[in-house]
């Protein structure tokens, strides 16, 4: 019995191991986010800090002047939460008591606009000059604007915004 | 004598019957002449109809593209907007085809020019159409209305004017006052033809529509989609 005990727990590590191992494979795997903008919008990069703070809706207006409005996927689908835990660094329920308050404060006259699916938020960014939203790479469309953050784009090593399938940024892992 | 009484009588035949034989060659040549008259008369009133049905769709069409937009403005639901913009979008690829399509009463020099200017006008439109939309869907509904009432309904009546310029046009109107000492503006005897046939129509059907049942379901259809 006390021969078996090592064995056992040896059995636990390596099992314990190998579920780790998997899950970094499926965080290499997952799709990052792409952020997007229309296509008549100037700019072309953004850094972390200033794609948080237009998330968290601190800067309302692009730097030519148009109003900035966040699209955002609809409450409860997994793509809202992790676009909120990866670019606000909040949960979603934060986020949405931050909107909140910025609402009551009267530094915001609407919120972010949540948009049902990836092609209806291509669409909407598509037609709205002001519009920033985000899918992943794989539902990209060229009718809209890919923007680069900190420089780099999704395909490069570093890009900020890759995500995992459990909802977490590369770098927390 | 008796020979002489049967050779003018045979030739009297000969001329009855040759007589009888121009009577019908001309008949027959007066036969032909009237059908083609008829068909040539045919073809050009079914052209006539065809010019009138794509000026009826593309009036049809430009008001759906601005109508279903005024929808949008009655919602902040993001989703509704958006299926709103994406339906007043396809309204205006329809138009769109209409003014490219390459019927013949709609390409003689007269109409080809009113075409271009109805064109020229929608696309005038198109602009301040999409600023609207891009505002709407930003949630700038009052800047929207703005924008759409000091701009927008403008250069929409630009573009129904341009129509009806092209309407007198394709019924043979002139620039000018008409020798019938009608205006361009008026009906002429075709659209009142066509009006007319129209009126006859079940006036629930018209209301919907005022183009055949299959089409009008085709683009009910399309927009539902």
């Amino acid at each position: 019995m006390a021969a078996a005990r090592p064995a056992l727990i040896a059995l636990l590590l390596s099992a314990a191991l190998l579920a780790g191992v998997e899950t970094r494979a499926q965080n290499v795997a997952a799709p990052a986010f792409v952020v997007i903008v229309n296509r008549s919008n100037p700019v072309d990069n953004l850094t972390f800090s200033e794609l948080r703070r237009i998330f968290m809706l601190d800067t309302q207006t692009w730097p030519h002047g148009r109003k900035i409005t966040v699209v955002l996927r609809e409450k409860g689908q997994p793509d809202r939460t992790d676009a909120i835990r990866i670019i606000c660094g909040l949960s979603e329920r934060d986020y949405e008591r931050h909107i909140l308050f910025r609402t009551f404060q009267g530094s915001v006259n609407i919120g972010p606009r949540s948009i049902q699916s990836a092609a209806a938020m291509v669409r909407f960014v598509f037609s709205a000059p002001g519009a920033i939203g985000y899918v992943k790479t794989d539902e990209l469309d060229p009718s809209v604007k890919t923007l680069r953050i900190d420089g780099l784009l999704p395909d490069d090593a570093g890009y900020p915004l890759r995500r995992s399938l459990r909802g977490r940024a590369e770098g927390d892992w | 004598m008796r020979r002489i009484q049967s050779i003018t009588r045979s030739a009297t035949f000969a001329l009855l019957a040759a007589a009888t034989l121009t009577v019908l060659a001309l008949g027959w040549v007066v036969a032909r002449d009237l059908r083609r008259s008829a068909d040539a008369a045919g073809q050009l009133y079914e052209r006539f109809g065809e010019g009138l049905d794509i000026i009826d769709d593309i009036l049809f069409e430009t008001g759906e593209v601005r109508r279903i937009l005024l929808y949008a403005l009655h919602t902040t639901d993001a989703n509704r907007q958006l299926d709103y913009v994406d339906q007043s979008r396809s309204a205006e690829g329809r138009v769109r085809q209409l003014l490219d399509s390459r019927s013949p009463i709609l390409s003689t020099a007269r109409t080809r020019a009113a075409r271009e200017s109805v064109a020229a006008a929608w696309t005038d439109y198109l602009q301040t159409r999409d600023e609207v939309v891009g505002l709407i869907l930003e949630g700038s509904l009052t800047e929207a209305v703005s924008l759409d009432e000091r701009i927008g309904a403008a250069r929409f009546n630009r573009v129904r004017s341009a129509k009806r310029a092209g309407c007198a046009r394709t019924d043979g109107g002139q620039a000018g006052p008409r020798a019938d000492g009608r205006h361009p503006g008026e009906p002429g005897r075709l659209r009142e033809q066509a009006c007319s046939r129209r009126r006859q129509a079940p006036p629930g059907r018209m209301k919907v529509s005022p183009r055949s049942p299959s089409r009008a379901t085709r683009c009910r259809s399309s927009r539902t989609r």
